[in-house]
């Protein structure tokens, strides 16, 4: 009960406005960027392939980028999903015995969980080369690497799910209609995960495909994330191939995105994630 | 038992794929170089020695800095705004700012090169509408590294912030008003002491984030040079692993030592709170 | 005498919905008025208003004579009880309750001393270094008691303040509030939607619905002649008949059974009410008003409260405890004199 006052609003407004358009205008440029010819539009860099001057939109680029990284596209939407599969199959049961508390400690294992995200994931990636030289040079050291980055996403997304609803009770009510262990986990535990899973499983597929700190180091000439591939096109081509392979990257990432924030997956998507 | 089962996956993960690396990590940054060395604090010493070490550290901590202290700011903003208000088109303001979570470094390195960089939207812009070219090249200096690092702070600044101003009851200014006290008291007695633990906590974590993070550098300038990047050519350039652990201890320690110092402030003050 | 509020034509609107409708009252000074009304009626648009809180879309609120429309809510020097305490959670209970000393530059020693007093008087003296929320739920509520009182307020505004409290609880505090508001003597508006609280608290009482003011007057007065259906069914239990006529003999025919009635409406169609303790049952020798099939009975210890079923209309009745009811399906039942209620239609 209180009327909010002018200013105020306006102030907040403004800011959160300017923020907005910071966000949105280079993302829409770039979009704009990878289908419209921008020599003639009068933009054009010393790095411009000459080509096609003539005609306003064309789609080349996005042939041109595909033809040139569809190993690395589709290298990074299967690492993605081995880190989706890997997060369910480990980061599930983990999450669900976390909440538990079946052992001392498992207040120390969540901790230790979650520190991947809060330290670079440069010194992460030397940790893993060194300690395990042996196997450098295959993509399990990357994807290693990665699901140290994904699980926590996966886990946070599980426990708190399971806290908020007091899923203990819900637990001890189902066994004591009879139903035992695994039972429970199969008719209980898991329909209630069933969002948590869709959202965490969202977070995971994002989270690897668009990674680069950790896979900067990782990686391999045979395997590689489209992160990479993205990163050796902005060293060596000219804008619009730029701009077409990162647009790809959006309209895989984007959607994405956006399913997340429409199934509300706001409570876990809060914890902060190394870029 | 059965949770034996269920967490043995976790605890696998976290032993092997984190402590173990990560005690490498410590093991090698004091070994000297070579497999025949013995213990050393040489690759510590050698690298508090190097100028360029040192140069290249304060900047990375300066930019974390930096952009932890505007990315904190800017988005009490929007967080404000979408924690204690209905508005419409609430879902798109929270979806676009969030938009930049999933976008690493080299990805806004480039948009920024894009908009900022010399040939950018932004400075050409501004020069077709006032003649003066002040903004050209704005992405290779600090200024621009700076824009592109609050670029990825703004989704992680706002969530984090989002859910912190949640538990802020608009009751309590309206109480203090009753009480008595002006606008600028309510401010300085009530708002801020409850909102400080949300904004120490969120300065932590952009804090800690821009700590790591090398892609914008990476694509926008390598003039500007960043511990990680540092690192990167230790093991790459050089085939130094050992002065590359040292770094990585260097940078896992300063972060470790802000998160710590926050958090605790941040949990003193929150101790007043239910 | 100092403290009295008067609220003129007020109203407010969010958006399309009227929250508040041409709200016109004078508080009596030095009083307890409640206001009671279910979620939505606009009692607590109504006491935002007062309070400063809100700005009404028309209409003033005055003070002592004084125009307080304008004025903010810092400047009203209004004491106020949040719903749900609104207790700083970053303050003890002794800095919560000196708070609105603080702010108005009164030295360290006399505010102590003030907050003491305040505290005293809640009977929460034993609490005043906790933290807000070391303390329960019951002495949350005297503490933002104590701080609104802290401020020596003209008017005192409470919005719900036992709501968050658990049965108990509620009934031992409203007690103990409702002697420490007689002994304060302050103009007091009461907001909650809760009968019980408003009658044992207010001397005077204002029903609201959907925005407007349907009945002011003494809890007595209002549960004899409620003036709307919506009343009626509001203060007490009531059966309420919107449908009933007033013939041209003077008699009211409910849907069934036709009663004389006293009242000197004009014929036509009127709305009536029959309170749950109007009913007795006619003993075999006496002729009845009408029958009734029983559908349950309950025991409530001073009285049965029985569901009947006159017709096709639910009917609920209470008698004495030691009420001879026939165990039969049936009752013989008439309707005591006087008890018909009835009343012209409101305007629409």
């Amino acid at each position: 009960m209180r009327d909010r006052p002018l200013l105020l609003s306006v102030a907040l407004g403004s800011v959160s406005a300017l923020l907005l358009v910071v966000v949105l205008a280079p993302v829409l440029v770039v979009i704009a960027g990878s289908f419209l010819n921008t020599a003639f539009l009068g933009i054009s860099s010393e790095r411009w392939v000459a080509g096609g001057e003539s005609e306003l939109v064309t789609f080349k680029w996005f042939g041109y980028v595909l033809n040139l990284y569809r190993p690395q596209l589709t290298f990074g939407v299967q690492l993605a999903l081995w880190n989706v599969a890997l997060c369910l199959l480990i980061g599930v049961p983990g999450g669900c015995a976390l909440v538990r508390r079946a052992f001392p400690g498992c207040g120390i294992l969540e901790d230790l969980l979650l520190l991947p995200l809060s330290i670079p994931g440069i010194t992460v990636s030397i940790g893993l080369l060194q300690a395990y030289s042996m196997i450098r040079g295959k993509w399990g050291l990357l994807l290693a690497g990665q699901l140290l980055y994904t699980l926590p996403f996966m886990v946070r997304s599980v426990t708190s799910t399971l806290r908020a609803h007091d899923h203990a009770a819900l637990e001890r009510a189902a066994h004591s209609l009879g139903a035992g262990f695994w039972r429970t986990w199969w008719l209980v535990t898991l329909p209630n995960l069933r969002h948590a899973l869709v959202v965490g499983s969202l977070l995971v597929f994002a989270v690897s495909f668009g990674e680069f700190n950790v896979s900067f180091l990782l990686n391999t000439p045979l395997y590689q994330g489209f992160p990479t591939a993205l990163y050796a096109t902005y060293t060596t081509n000219s804008f619009q191939v730029s701009s077409a392979a990162t647009t790809l990257f959006l309209l895989v990432i984007v959607p994405v995105l956006l399913v997340i924030q429409a199934l509300g997956g706001r409570e876990s998507t809060k914890i902060e994630q190394g870029a | 038992m059965r949770e034996g089962l269920m967490l043995f996956p976790l605890l696998f993960v976290v032993v092997v794929l984190l402590l173990v690396p990560l005690g490498t990590l410590g093991w090698s940054s004091l070994r000297e170089p070579g497999a025949a060395g013995g213990w050393t604090w040489e690759n510590y010493a050698r690298f508090f020695a190097s100028a360029s070490a040192r140069r290249a550290l304060g900047n990375s901590l300066g930019i974390s800095l930096g952009v932890a202290v505007v990315s904190t700011l800017l988005c009490l903003a929007p967080a404000w705004l979408l924690a204690g208000r209905d508005f419409r088109g609430k879902r798109w303001v929270r979806a676009i700012l969030t938009l930049p979570m999933a976008f690493s470094g080299i990805i806004i390195g480039f948009l920024t090169v894009i908009m900022l960089g010399r040939i950018g939207v932004v400075p050409r812009a501004f020069e077709a509408l006032t003649g003066l070219d002040w903004l050209q090249g704005a992405a290779y200096g600090f200024g621009g590294i700076l824009v592109a690092y609050l670029y990825f702070e703004i989704p992680r600044a706002t969530l984090t912030l989002e859910a912190a101003l949640r538990k802020f009851d608009p009751r309590w200014t309206m109480a203090a008003a009753t009480l008595g006290a002006s606008p600028w008291q309510r401010a300085r007695l009530v708002t801020l002491p409850l909102v400080l633990p949300a904004l120490l906590s969120t300065f932590a974590v952009t804090f800690g984030a821009s700590l790591g993070s090398f892609g914008v550098v990476l694509v926008i300038s390598r003039r500007v040079s960043l511990t990680p990047l540092q690192i990167f050519d230790e093991v790459f350039a050089f085939s130094n692993f050992e002065a590359a652990a040292a770094m990585s201890v260097v940078l896992v320690v300063l972060g470790f030592a802000m998160n710590f110092f926050l958090r605790g402030l941040a949990s003193r003050l929150l101790a007043h709170r239910a | 005498m100092t403290g009295s509020l008067s609220i003129e034509n007020l109203s407010k609107h969010y958006g399309a919905t009227a929250a508040l409708q041409r709200v016109s009252h004078a508080f009596a000074p030095g009083r307890v008025t409640a206001i009671l009304g279910p979620s939505g009626s606009g009692k607590s648009t109504a006491l935002g208003i007062i309070a400063g809180l809100l700005a009404p879309d028309v209409g003033r609120v005055f003070l002592d004579g004084a125009d307080l429309t304008r004025v903010p809510p810092e400047k009203r020097g209004f004491g106020v009880v949040f719903q749900n305490y609104a207790l700083f959670p970053h303050l003890t209970v002794v800095e919560n309750v000196e708070f609105g000393l603080r702010v108005r530059g009164v030295g360290k020693a006399e505010r102590r001393r003030r907050a003491g007093e305040m505290l005293d008087l809640a009977r929460i003296p034993h609490l005043a270094e906790r933290r807000v929320h070391q303390v329960s739920g019951g002495e949350q509520q005297r503490v933002a008691v104590a701080r609104a009182l802290a401020i020596r307020p003209r008017v005192l505004l409470m919005d719900e303040p036992l709501s968050a409290l658990d049965a108990r609880l509620r009934d031992d505090l409203r007690a103990e509030l409702a002697r420490l508001l007689r002994e304060l003597a302050l103009t007091t508006v009461y907001v909650t939607h809760d009968q019980a609280e408003a009658m044992s608290l207010g001397h005077a009482l204002i029903v609201m619905n959907r925005g407007r003011i349907e009945q002011a007057g003494t809890a007595e007065e209002i549960y004899r002649a409620p003036a709307s259906p919506f009343v009626a069914g509001f203060i007490g239990a009531a059966n309420v008949f919107p449908d009933a006529e007033k013939l041209s003999d003077g008699a009211v025919r409910l849907p069934f059974a036709t009663f004389p009635a006293n009242g000197t409406s004009p014929p036509g169609p009127c709305w009536a009410m029959l309170r749950p303790e109007a009913f007795e049952v006619a003993r075999e020798d006496e002729p009845a008003d009408f029958a009734a099939r029983v559908e349950s009975a309950f025991f409530l210890g001073a009285h049965m409260r029985v569901q009947l079923r006159a017709g096709d209309r639910p009917l609920t009745a209470e008698f004495p405890a030691g009420a001879v009811l026939p165990s039969s399906g049936s009752l013989r039942l008439r309707v005591r004199p006087g008890a018909l209620y009835i009343r012209a239609n409101p305007e629409p």
